[in-house]
C-alpha cells in the first residue's frame, strides 16, 4: 500500500501527459540526490518504451541522443525513487532523486524488537501492512490476512460472530493430532497467546459428538470458540511480519517452531498530536447454502406417516409429491438473517522530540447471521516512550480487551445438524408455542434450529491484560542492552446452557455448564547487543540474551444436570452435579546468541545458537541447544547489471535446527478422577490411559531454505521465490498402542515428516499512466507433507475419525489423507452390480479417498489507484483439498437435498454384474432402496466427500481519498470513505454450504471436515475514516 | 487474586535466573496436579465395576442382535451378520475394566489385602469370559504391562478358560482369607462389601465357564453343577449394578431416553416376541408386556432381524430393562439355575431332540422361570399360571433341551451370554424353535450363522501381528463351540 501510495504521489508530480513529438536530438543534463544535492553517479538514464540508455558520470552528467519518437525519460539508480520526466522540447534535462524509502531503509523486526535490514535476511518473510489488514474490516485479524501470505493457510471456524480461526505456516508438521501446528504471535517483542480453547460442554449422556484425540469428547465442534488474536483491534496494529521457517524464528525459542507473527503496534510520533476515528458499519448474509429438493413432502415410502395413534409421524422427507397448495420453503436459506457488524476507533497519538504517545479507544459490535449470536469487542490501549537521556529509553504499553458474546451450536444434536435435517414443507422460523415451548414438525425427534439458536447457547466473557515495559540502555556506541517483560492474562467465563427438551438435554433433563478458563504468560527478554564496523566493508554485530516464558492456565468446569424448573438456566437449579479441573504450567528458560556478519553491504551472514531448558521433559533431556545459519548475497552490488532490467538481486540460503519440548505432564502414569464420578456419592479413580515414557527427549525440526529476491525496471516489478524442506523428527508421539498393554497411548518420541514447497511472491505496476495506476501482487504456494516414518509397529495414527471418513496417516502417506469406504469395483475400476441391481460399498474397509490439504493455493490482489480513488480485489484460489461434509448424509438420508429428487426414477447403474456382464438390469431409487441405504449408497466416500477447491473474490473495497485542496479549508489532514465487500463471489464443485470451515476449531489439526459449522458470510462495509 | 501475586512475584525473581535454576523448573514443576500417582483400594474398586457394568451393556448393545433378543433399525452390522467388531467393548474390558481391575489386583497385593484381590479376580474373569466370547484367542498373560509390552501374546482359548477358572478359584480363596488390611465397604457398588455374595459370583462364573466347555467334555458339566451348588441362592444375590438418578444406566440412557427424541437404534426381534406372545409357543408369557411396550398398539410385534421394520413393540422408559430404575443385570441366580437344568439334563444322557430327564433338572429349570419372574415383579398368579401352564410344566418326563434353553434365552435378555449358549448348540433349531437367519443375511456367509467377533480395526493396526495371526472366518466355530 505503501508503495502504491508512492507510486501514485511521484506519477502525480511528474507524470505530466504531453503529446509532442520532436526531432532527433541531444539532450544533457545533471543528476543529483535531492537530498544532499549531491552529484550521483552511475544513475541510468533510459528513454521510456526504448532501450536507448547511458549512465551518468563520476560527477553526475550524462549526454544522450534521443529519438524523435522518445517523449519520456527515465532516471533510475539503486536505492533511489525511479523518476520519469517528460521531454517536452527541452534540450537540458538535470533530476534531482529521492531517496526510496520503501527500500533502502527497509526493515524488518526480527527478534525482539530488533530491526534488521530487508535484505539482510536469508530467508522468506512477508510483511502486510497496518492498511491492508483494516482495508476489508474484516474483526478477525487472522482473516485479513487470508489470501495475502504465500505458504500460509488461514482457515476460519465459520462464519459465526467471533468464531476462530487457524493459522498453519508451511504446512502441519506434527504427527500428533492434539499437537499445536500454529505460529507464535509476538506484539512489540513479547509473545502472546493465540490459544483457541474449546472446553468440555457437553452433557453425561446424549451427545454423539465425535471423540477428540485422547478419548474425550471435547465442545470444539460444538462452538466455533475463538482464537485469542480475534482479541486484538486490527486498527492498532502498524504492521505485521510473518517469518515463515525456523530460520526466522531460532531466536524465539521453540515456542516458533512452527513460524511466527510478528505484530508492531502503532506508535505517536513526535509532532502535532493525531487523532484519528474510524467508523464503519457493516452487513453480514450467509455465502452458500446446499440445494434443496423443492418436490416432495415429508414421509416415508412415499406417503405420510401417522402413529397408531394417529397422530403424524414426520421426520424424512420422503412423502408424497408437493400439491399446488403445499409450501416449500428453504430452511437452509431462510433459518439465516442479516448480521450486522458496527466497529468504531479513535485513537489519539502525538509526542516531542523526548516523549510519544499512543492511545486507542475501540469497539465492535457484531450480530451474527443465526438469530441471537452475537460477538463484542472493547479494546483500550495506552502505549508511550520516553527517552531520558540519548542513552536511556524506556517504552511500555498496556492493552485492555473485553471480547465475548452468545455463541450459536453447531456439530452433533446442533443448530445445524437439525437444519440439514429439517423438511422443506415446515417453515423453521415458526418455533415456538404460546407456553414458550418448542414448535417443531417432528414431534421431538429432531429440533427446530431456531429454538436452539434462542435457548441453547454459550455465552463468553473474556477479560484479557496484555502489557509490556522495556527498556533500552546504549552503554557505548556500539554496545546496547534491551531489556523488556510483558504479561499477558485472560479470563475467560463461559456459561452454556441447554434446557430440558431438547434433543442434546432430553436424556440428562436439562443441563449447563459454567467454566472459568485463566491464562497468564510472563516473557522476559534480555538482550546485550554490539555491533561495530571493523572495516568500512565489514559490520559485525553480536547480540547475546536471555529469555524466561512462564505459561500458567486453569480451568474449573462445573456441569449441572437435572433441572428443577423449566427456565431458570442457573447452577442452583440443577440436581446433579459434575466437576472437573485442569491446570497446568509451563517454563522455558532460553540463552542465545546471535552473530550477523555484513560485507560490503552485499554479502550477509546470519548465526545463531540457541538453548532452551524446558520444565515439560524429563530432567536429563531438559536442556537442548539447536544452531542456525543464514546467507544472503545481493549479487547486484557485485555486479555491473543494467538496473533498468534487473535493479536488485539477492540470492539467499539457509539452515535452520529448532528443538520443541512437550505439552506439561507428559512423562509417566498417573491415575485420574473417573469420569461421570462419583457413583452415587461414591468417588473413583482410574488408570490414565496415556503412559508418557521417561525418556522423552526434544523433537527436531531441520530445515533448509534456499530463496531469490528479485526486482526488475527499476523496482517496479519484484519476485520473490522461496523453496523449503523442512524434516521434524523424534516427534512427541502420543503413539496409539493395543488397550490390551492397559494404555491406549504411549507418549514417545517417534517418527518424521517431511514438508516441502515452494512459495512465490511476484508484484508490480503492471500499468502506470498518468494518475492511473495498476499494481497486482501474486502469491502463490504449493506445499506437501510425507510421512517419512511412524512409530515403530503402528501402521497408521487417526487424526480424526468421523466413521465414514477418517483423517488419518500412514508411513509414506500424505499428511491429510483422507480414508473412507468405497463402491465395489472390478479391476478396472467399473462398478459391480449385485444382483438386485444396485452397487455395493464396501464397508470393510478403509481405503485412501482423498486429502484435505490443497495442491496448491494462490492470490492476485489488484489495487487500480486514479488519484484518490482506490479500487481493490483480491482473487483466490485453492486447487485441490477434500472435504467431508458431516451434515450430507443427514440431508441424503432424509430426502432433504436436491440430490434425492431423482426418487422413483428407473436407472440402470452403469457397471458390471457380479459374473462380469454389462448390467441391464433396471432398478427404481427411492428413499429405502438408496438415499437410506447404508450398504448400496450414502456410505461411500463417493458420496459423501467433495472436491472442496475453490475460486473466490475474497474482497474487493473500494475507496475514496479526498483531495487536499477540499480538506485545506476543515481541520482534517485525512479523510476516507471506503465500501468494501468480502466473499462477493465463490465458484466451487462443492456442494454444500461454504467449504471453508473447520468444524473441530480453530485449535484443531483436523482438516477436511465441515458441513455442521456456522456457515460462512458474505459481506459488506462502508467505513470512513478521518484524521486530525 | 492474592495467590496470582505471589506466583506472578515469584516468577519475577526467577527471571534473571540461568542455568541453575532446577527449582524453578525441575521438583514438582512437572507433575500433574490434576492427577495423581498413587491411588487407594476404594478409590479403584467402584470404577472396575462401573467400567464392567458399562462393558457388559456395550457387548449386549451389539450381540442382542445376532442373538436375536433385539433385531436393528438400520438392519445392517450385527443384524444381519456382517463383521461385528466392538470396537467399543475392546476398549471397555481390556482399558477400562481388566486394565483397572489389575491394578487393583496388585494394589491389593502391595497392601495384604486379600478381599480386595479376590474381588479383582472375580473382575478379571468376567471381563476375560466376556472376551473370548467374542473373540475366542485374546491376550492377558502378556497384557496389562504398559510400555513394557506393547505388542502383548494372544492366548488360545483353552488357555483362557484355565486362566479363567484359576483366577476364580485364587478369587475363592482370597475371599475366604479372615485378615485382610482393608475391606471393601460401600465402594462396593455391588454387594456393599458382602464377600459371602463375592464368593458365590466366583462360583457363579465358574459355573457359566465351566458348562460353555460342554462340547469340549463331558467332565466340564459335573464341574458345573458343583460350581452351581456354590453359586447364588437366590434373586438376592443377583450380580448386577444398580444405577442411581445420576449415574443412569446406560440401558435406559442410550435406549430407553434415546427413543424419546427418536433415536431409534434397536427393537425387539420378532424371534423374541413370537417365542413370548403365543406364536411360536402356545402360551403368553406375562413377561413380554413388561419388556416390551407396544405404544398405543394391542398387538406385540417384534421387528424381523434384518428388516429394519414392522415391529409395535420398542424398549422405552416404560420397559423393565431400560427403565430408570433397573439394575444392570450380569449374573443371575435365574442364569445359575438354567446351568443346573442343562448340566443335569446332559449328564443324565439327555440331548436336543431326547425328552425327559431328572427332578433336579425340572426344579432347576422351573425355579429359573420363577426367579426371572419375579425379578421382573411379574404377579404371584400369573407366575402360577405360566408355571402351570401344560406347554411349561411338561413335568419331569417331558422336559426337553429345547425347553430349558428357551426360558434361559428369555432370561438372559441382552446379555451377552445368549450368544454363546446359541453358539454351543450352533443355532440349532431342536433347542432353538424357528430361529433362523435374518433377512438380507450378509451373503459372504452363505447362508451360515455368524460365528465370532473380528478383532477391532485398533487392534489390527495397534498388534497386528497378532491380530493377524489369530483371525479367522467369522463362521469358522470356535475351539469351545466343536
Amino acid at each position: 500500500m505503501k508503495r502504491i501510495f508512492t507510486f501514485l504521489v511521484f506519477g502525480l508530480a511528474f507524470c505530466i501527459a504531453g503529446t509532442g513529438v520532436g526531432q532527433q536530438r541531444t539532450i544533457t543534463g545533471n543528476v543529483v540526490s535531492a537530498e544532499d544535492n549531491t552529484p550521483l553517479p552511475g544513475v541510468s538514464v533510459l528513454i521510456k518504451g526504448t532501450t536507448t540508455g547511458t549512465v551518468t558520470d563520476a560527477d553526475g552528467n550524462y549526454a544522450l541522443s534521443a529519438p524523435s519518437t522518445g517523449t519520456t525519460l527515465v532516471f533510475s539508480f539503486i536505492g533511489y525513487v525511479s523518476l520519469e520526466v517528460e521531454i517536452g522540447t527541452r534540450t537540458v534535462i538535470n533530476a534531482s532523486m529521492e531517496t526510496d524509502i520503501t527500500e533502502l531503509t527497509e526493515v524488518v523486526v526480527t527478534a525482539f524488537g530488533v530491526e534488521q535490514e530487508k535484505k539482510a535476511r536469508g530467508y522468506a518473510v512477508q510483511d502486510i501492512s497496518g492498511e491492508e489488514i483494516v482495508e476489508n474490516r474484516r474483526p478477525n485479524l487472522l482473516n485479513a490476512l487470508q489470501g495475502k501470505v504465500a505458504g500460509v493457510t488461514i482457515q476460519s471456524a465459520g462464519g459465526a460472530p467471533g468464531a476462530g480461526s487457524s493459522i498453519i505456516i508451511r504446512g502441519i508438521t506434527s504427527l500428533s493430532p492434539g499437537a499445536d501446528n500454529q505460529p507464535l504471535f509476538v506484539i512489540d517483542g513479547i509473545p502472546v497467546s493465540n490459544q483457541t480453547i474449546s472446553g468440555s460442554h457437553l452433557p453425561s449422556a446424549g451427545t454423539n459428538e465425535s471423540l477428540e484425540p485422547g478419548g474425550q469428547r471435547a465442545s470444539g465442534s460444538q462452538f466455533s470458540f475463538s482464537n485469542r488474536m480475534a482479541d486484538i483491534n486490527p486498527d492498532d496494529i502498524e504492521s505485521i511480519s510473518i517469518l515463515k521457517g525456523p530460520a526466522a524464528t531460532a531466536l524465539y525459542g521453540l515456542r516458533a517452531a512452527n513460524g511466527a507473527v510478528i505484530i508492531t503496534t502503532k506508535k505517536g510520533a513526535a509532532g502535532a498530536t493525531r487523532i484519528n476515528f474510524s467508523t464503519s458499519f457493516g452487513w453480514d448474509q450467509v455465502n452458500k447454502t446446499p440445494e434443496i429438493q423443492e418436490s416432495y413432502r415429508e414421509g416415508r415410502f412415499g406417503r405420510l406417516r401417522f402413529r397408531s395413534n394417529g397422530n403424524p409421524l414426520r421426520f424424512q422427507s420422503f412423502g408424497p409429491r408437493l400439491s399446488e397448495f403445499d409450501p416449500v420453503i428453504n430452511n437452509m436459506e431462510e433459518f439465516f438473517q442479516t448480521g450486522y457488524r458496527f466497529d468504531n476507533n479513535l485513537s489519539i497519538s502525538g509526542g516531542n522530540d523526548k516523549t510519544t504517545f499512543f492511545t486507542s479507544v475501540s469497539r465492535l459490535d457484531q450480530e451474527g447471521i443465526v438469530p441471537f449470536s452475537e460477538w463484542d469487542r472493547t479494546s483500550v490501549k495506552v502505549s508511550g516512550s520516553t527517552r531520558f537521556s540519548d542513552r536511556f529509553s524506556l517504552s511500555s504499553s498496556v492493552n485492555f480487551i473485553n471480547s465475548g458474546g452468545v455463541r450459536s451450536n453447531g456439530g452433533d444434536k446442533s443448530i445445524m445438524s437439525a437444519l440439514s435435517y429439517y423438511s422443506p414443507t415446515f417453515d423453521v422460523n415458526d418455533y415456538i408455542n404460546p407456553d414458550g415451548t418448542q414448535r417443531d414438525f417432528s414431534d421431538g425427534i429432531i429440533d427446530n434450529p431456531r429454538y436452539l439458536a434462542e435457548f441453547s447457547t454459550l455465552e463468553d466473557d473474556v477479560n484479557r491484560i496484555i502489557g509490556n515495559v522495556g527498556l533500552d540502555l546504549r552503554i557505548t556506541d556500539w554496545l546496547k542492552v534491551d531489556y523488556r517483560v510483558g504479561a499477558d492474562y485472560y479470563g475467560d467465563v463461559r456459561r452454556r446452557v441447554a434446557p430440558p427438551g431438547l434433543d442434546v438435554s432430553a436424556q440428562v433433563n436439562g443441563f449447563i455448564v459454567e467454566e472459568n478458563v485463566n491464562y497468564t504468560e510472563i516473557n522476559s527478554n534480555l538482550i546485550l547487543t554490539a555491533s561495530k564496523d571493523l572495516s568500512e566493508d565489514l559490520n559485525l554485530s553480536l547480540s547475546v540474551g536471555h529469555n524466561l516464558t512462564d505459561i500458567q492456565f486453569e480451568r474449573v468446569n462445573v456441569r449441572g444436570e437435572g433441572f428443577t424448573l423449566r427456565e431458570f438456566n442457573d447452577l442452583s437449579n440443577a440436581s446433579n452435579f459434575f466437576t472437573s479441573k485442569d491446570e497446568s504450567v509451563r517454563r522455558i528458560i532460553g540463552v542465545f546468541a546471535d552473530f550477523k556478519l555484513d560485507y560490503r553491504n552485499m554479502l550477509f551472514l546470519n548465526v545463531t545458537g540457541r538453548n532452551d531448558i524446558s520444565s515439560t521433559l524429563p530432567s536429563d533431556n531438559r536442556s537442548f541447544f539447536y544452531p542456525s545459519v543464514s546467507l544472503s548475497y545481493v549479487f547486484t552490488e557485485s555486479f555491473d547489471i543494467n538496473s533498468d532490467i534487473l535493479s536488485f538481486g539477492k540470492l539467499r540460503a539457509s539452515y535452520a535446527q529448532v528443538g520443541k519440548d512437550a505439552a506439561p505432564y507428559q512423562i509417566g502414569t498417573y491415575f485420574e478422577a473417573t469420569p461421570g464420578f462419583p457413583f452415587g456419592s461414591i468417588n473413583g479413580f482410574r488408570v490414565d490411559e496415556l503412559i508418557g515414557s521417561n525418556d522423552l527427549k526434544p523433537e527436531r525440526t531441520s530445515s533448509y531454505e534456499f530463496g531469490t529476491d528479485l526486482r526488475f525496471l527499476n523496482n517496479r516489478f519484484r519476485i520473490d521465490a522461496t523453496y523449503f524442506i523442512q524434516n521434524s523428527k523424534d516427534q512427541i508421539v502420543p503413539v496409539p498402542i493395543s488397550n490390551a498393554t492397559g494404555f491406549s497411548r504411549f507418549i514417545t518420541n517417534a517418527g518424521e515428516i517431511q514438508n516441502k514447497g515452494i512459495e512465490l511472491l511476484v508484484s508490480g505496476d503492471v500499468l502506470r499512466r498518468g494518475d492511473f495506476v495498476w499494481n497486482a501482487a501474486l502469491n502463490f504456494s504449493k506445499i506437501e507433507g510425507e510421512v517419512k516414518s511412524m512409530p515403530e509397529g503402528i501402521d497408521e495414527i487417526i487424526f480424526q475419525d468421523e466413521f465414514y471418513i477418517q483423517n488419518k496417516i500412514v508411513e509414506g502417506g500424505k499428511l491429510g489423507d483422507l480414508y473412507g469406504f468405497a463402491f465395489q469395483r472390478d479391476d478396472e475400476g467399473r462398478l459391480i452390480i449385485e444382483d438386485d441391481g444396485f452397487p455395493r460399498v464396501n464397508t470393510e474397509e478403509y481405503v485412501l479417498v482423498g486429502n484435505a490439504l490443497p495442491d496448491w493455493q494462490g492470490g492476485l490482489n489488484n489495487t487500480f489507484s486514479y488519484k484518490g480513488f482506490s479500487l481493490s480485489f483480491l482473487l483466490e484460489v485453492r486447487q485441490g483439498g477434500d472435504v467431508f461434509d458431516l451434515g450430507l448424509r443427514n440431508g441424503i438420508r432424509n430426502g432433504v437435498l436436491k440430490e434425492t429428487e431423482n426418487r422413483y426414477k428407473e436407472v440402470i447403474f452403469n457397471g458390471v454384474t457380479t459374473d462380469g456382464q454389462e448390467n441391464i438390469q433396471a432398478v427404481r431409487l427411492d428413499g429405502e432402496s438408496v438415499y437410506r441405504n447404508f450398504t448400496r449408497y450414502n456410505t461411500a466416500a463417493e458420496v459423501v466427500l467433495q472436491d472442496a477447491s475453490w475460486f473466490r473474490i475474497r474482497n474487493a473495497s473500494l475507496s475514496y481519498d479526498l483531495p487536499g485542496k477540499l480538506l485545506e479549508q476543515t481541520p482534517l489532514r485525512s479523510a476516507r470513505v471506503s465500501f468494501t465487500g468480502n466473499n462477493l463471489l465463490l465458484s466451487t464443485p462443492y456442494r454444500g454450504y461454504d467449504p471453508e470451515a473447520s468444524q473441530f476449531g480453530a485449535g484443531s489439526n483436523s482438516f477436511g471436515f465441515a458441513g455442521l459449522v456456522i456457515p460462512q458470510t458474505r459481506s459488506f462495509t462502508v467505513s470512513l475514516n478521518v484524521t486530525l | 487474586m492474592n495467590k496470582l501475586i505471589t506466583k506472578n512475584i515469584y516468577t519475577l525473581l526467577s527471571m534473571f535466573c540461568f542455568m541453575a535454576c532446577d527449582d524453578y523448573l525441575g521438583g514438582d514443576t512437572n507433575l500433574d496436579p490434576n492427577r495423581v500417582n498413587e491411588v487407594s483400594l476404594d478409590a479403584l474398586l467402584p470404577s472396575v465395576i462401573a467400567a464392567t457394568s458399562r462393558g457388559q451393556y456395550q457387548v449386549g448393545f451389539t450381540i442382542s442382535q445376532i442373538s436375536q433378543h433385539t433385531a436393528s433399525y438400520f438392519a445392517s452390522g450385527a443384524d444381519i451378520h456382517e463383521i461385528t467388531r466392538l470396537n467399543l467393548a475392546w476398549t471397555d474390558l481390556y482399558l477400562r475394566s481388566m486394565s483397572n481391575a489389575d491394578q487393583l489386583k496388585l494394589l491389593a497385593q502391595e497392601q495384604e489385602s486379600p478381599h480386595y484381590e479376590g474381588i479383582a479376580n472375580v473382575m478379571l474373569a468376567l471381563n476375560l469370559g466376556t472376551a473370548t466370547d467374542l473373540w475366542e484367542n485374546v491376550p492377558f498373560d502378556e497384557a496389562f504391562q504398559g510400555s513394557d509390552n506393547l505388542l502383548p501374546n494372544y492366548q488360545s482359548q483353552e488357555e483362557i478358560y484355565t486362566t479363567i477358572q484359576s483366577l476364580l478359584d485364587e478369587a475363592i480363596v482370597n475371599l475366604n482369607e479372615t485378615n485382610s488390611l482393608f475391606s471393601p465397604e460401600s465402594d462396593d457398588l455391588i454387594y456393599g462389601g458382602n464377600l459371602d455374595q463375592w464368593i458365590k459370583t466366583a462360583y457363579a462364573l465358574k459355573a457359566r465357564n465351566f458348562i460353555h466347555l460342554a462340547n469340549v467334555g463331558n467332565s466340564f458339566l459335573n464341574d458345573a453343577l458343583q460350581a452351581a451348588e456354590n453359586a447364588f441362592d437366590g434373586n438376592e444375590d443377583d450380580f448386577e449394578l444398580q444405577y442411581t438418578d445420576r449415574n443412569l444406566n446406560p440401558w435406559h440412557a442410550e435406549i430407553g431416553l434415546a427413543i424419546e427424541t427418536g433415536n431409534f437404534l434397536i427393537a425387539h426381534s420378532a424371534q423374541l416376541v413370537n417365542t413370548m406372545n403365543g406364536t411360536n409357543y402356545p402360551v403368553f408369557d406375562p413377561r413380554l408386556p413388561i419388556i416390551a411396550d407396544p405404544g398405543t398398539d394391542t398387538e406385540f410385534i417384534g421387528m424381523v432381524n434384518g428388516s429394519g421394520g414392522g415391529n409395535t413393540t420398542d424398549l422405552t422408559i416404560e420397559t423393565w430393562y431400560t427403565s430408570s430404575e433397573a439394575p444392570l443385570l450380569m449374573v443371575t441366580y435365574a442364569e445359575v439355575k438354567f446351568i443346573e437344568a442343562e448340566a443335569a439334563f446332559l449328564t443324565n444322557g439327555g440331548n436336543s431332540t431326547s425328552v425327559g430327564s431328572t427332578q433336579q433338572a425340572y426344579d432347576a429349570y422351573l425355579a429359573g422361570i420363577q426367579a426371572h419372574m419375579e425379578k421382573l415383579g411379574v404377579p404371584e398368579a400369573e407366575i402360577g399360571a405360566y408355571l402351570s401352564d401344560p406347554s411349561v410344566a411338561v413335568g419331569t418326563a417331558g422336559l426337553t433341551l429345547e425347553l430349558i434353553m428357551k426360558e434361559k434365552w428369555i432370561a438372559l435378555f441382552l446379555n451377552p451370554e445368549a450368544w454363546t449358549d446359541l453358539r454351543r448348540y450352533n443355532y440349532s433349531n431342536d433347542v432353538y424353535r424357528d430361529f433362523s437367519l435374518p433377512e438380507n443375511h450378509n451373503p459372504d456367509l452363505s447362508g451360515q450363522f455368524i460365528q465370532r467377533a473380528s478383532y477391532p480395526f485398533d487392534e489390527l493396526s495397534r498388534n497386528s501381528g497378532e491380530t493377524e495371526e489369530n483371525t479367522k472366518d467369522i463362521a469358522a466355530r470356535m475351539w469351545r463351540d466343536q
